[in-house]
């Protein structure tokens, strides 16, 4: 230790010479410390298992609801069956519909303006032949 | 509930050893630690806190250290981490309670009274330090009791508070010459 100033010095020793006495601990003070500690020390041990308990409990719930969530989006995707079969009778309605109204001619008029429309090409040939050719389709035709 | 313990009373294991069983759960090796260190904890305690709930304010000492081992690192030395936990509980204990002016005054009714001229110089000059400690502001009643009263060296106090070596010592110098001060000014010549 770095030599003092004597002024120091003297502070010093009158210090520690003269220092209250600190007053002594109660008997049981080192037993109820000790009995604090092993509380804890237990406590620590019980707390171990619980927090990998716990999180399982908030993933399970996640899971499941994305689970949920993920069957309640795929069915309603593939809900509409009814919904087609709907249209397709709609369609089919409207189709023998229109068949049935029109002469041999008007459907075949009425079958190349669809096909046309359709944007798969203008058929060069008579569509009841089997020698059939297709060209580029139009771009002046848009099919909904 | 008294536990039944056998504590070795010559262990001579380095507090090293022995935080390193107490991290197995060893508490007696724990105990060890208490025995080794409780006195200079309790005196740090006294002289910056008031005698009344000294008991409490060692517990909570110690109960934070037994706590905080598994964080404790082992490179540095247990008396130096124990005693910020000191400080730590004492700068606590401050901040919730208010300065109890009567301290002097219940320490002058524990005190065992002398009836000889020597004696009653001896209480009267015990008197004067405790009250120039407590006129010091904290920072100076801390320095001053661990350089001058417990004998901690300057760089392990400079640990202890987180502060630079230099600071100890600016501090140190200001907290004697303010001791100095007030103990003449109550006639006392050094």
């Amino acid at each position: 230790m770095t030599q003092l100033p004597p002024d120091d010095q003297a502070l010093k020793q009158f210090l520690q010479q003269h220092r209250p006495p600190v007053p002594a601990a109660s008997p049981d003070l080192e037993e109820q410390l000790m009995q604090a500690v092993q509380d804890s020390a237990a406590k620590v041990q019980t707390q171990v298992f619980k927090p990998r308990r716990l999180w399982i409990v908030p993933s399970a719930i996640a899971a499941s609801l994305l689970v949920a969530f993920g069957s309640y989006r795929w069915a309603k995707v593939y809900q509409p069956t009814t919904d087609v079969e709907n249209l397709a009778a709609f369609l089919e309605n409207s189709w023998n519909s229109t068949l049935s109204n029109s002469t041999e001619t008007e459907t075949y008029l009425f079958l190349e303006t669809a096909f046309q429309q359709s944007g798969a090409g203008v058929r060069t040939a008579d569509s009841f032949t089997n020698n059939s050719e297709t060209v580029a389709p139009t771009p002046t035709s848009t099919f909904y | 509930m008294a536990i039944a313990v056998s504590v070795n009373p010559l262990d001579n294991r380095s507090d090293r050893e022995l935080v390193q069983c107490c991290l197995q759960g060893d508490t007696a090796s724990f105990r060890q630690l208490y025995r080794r260190h409780q006195q200079r904890v309790r005196s740090i305690l006294y002289q910056l806190c008031d005698a009344a709930s000294l008991d409490d304010l060692v517990q909570e000492v110690f109960l934070r250290a037994w706590k905080g081992l598994p964080k404790f690192k082992q490179t540095a030395q247990f008396s130096t981490w124990l005693y910020r936990i000191t400080w730590n509980v004492a700068c606590d204990h401050r901040q919730a309670v208010a300065q109890n002016r009567n301290r002097l005054s219940v320490l002058s009714r524990t005190t065992s009274s002398h009836y000889d001229m020597p004696g009653l110089s001896h209480l009267h000059y015990q008197d004067l330090v405790q009250k120039g400690l407590a006129q010091l502001s904290f920072d100076h009643r801390t320095i001053l009791t661990l350089h001058d009263l417990e004998e901690v060296p300057q760089k392990e106090i400079a640990e202890i508070l987180n502060i630079p070596v230099g600071t100890v010592k600016s501090r140190l110098f200001h907290a004697r010459a303010a001791m100095r001060q007030f103990l003449q000014q109550q006639g006392v010549q050094l």
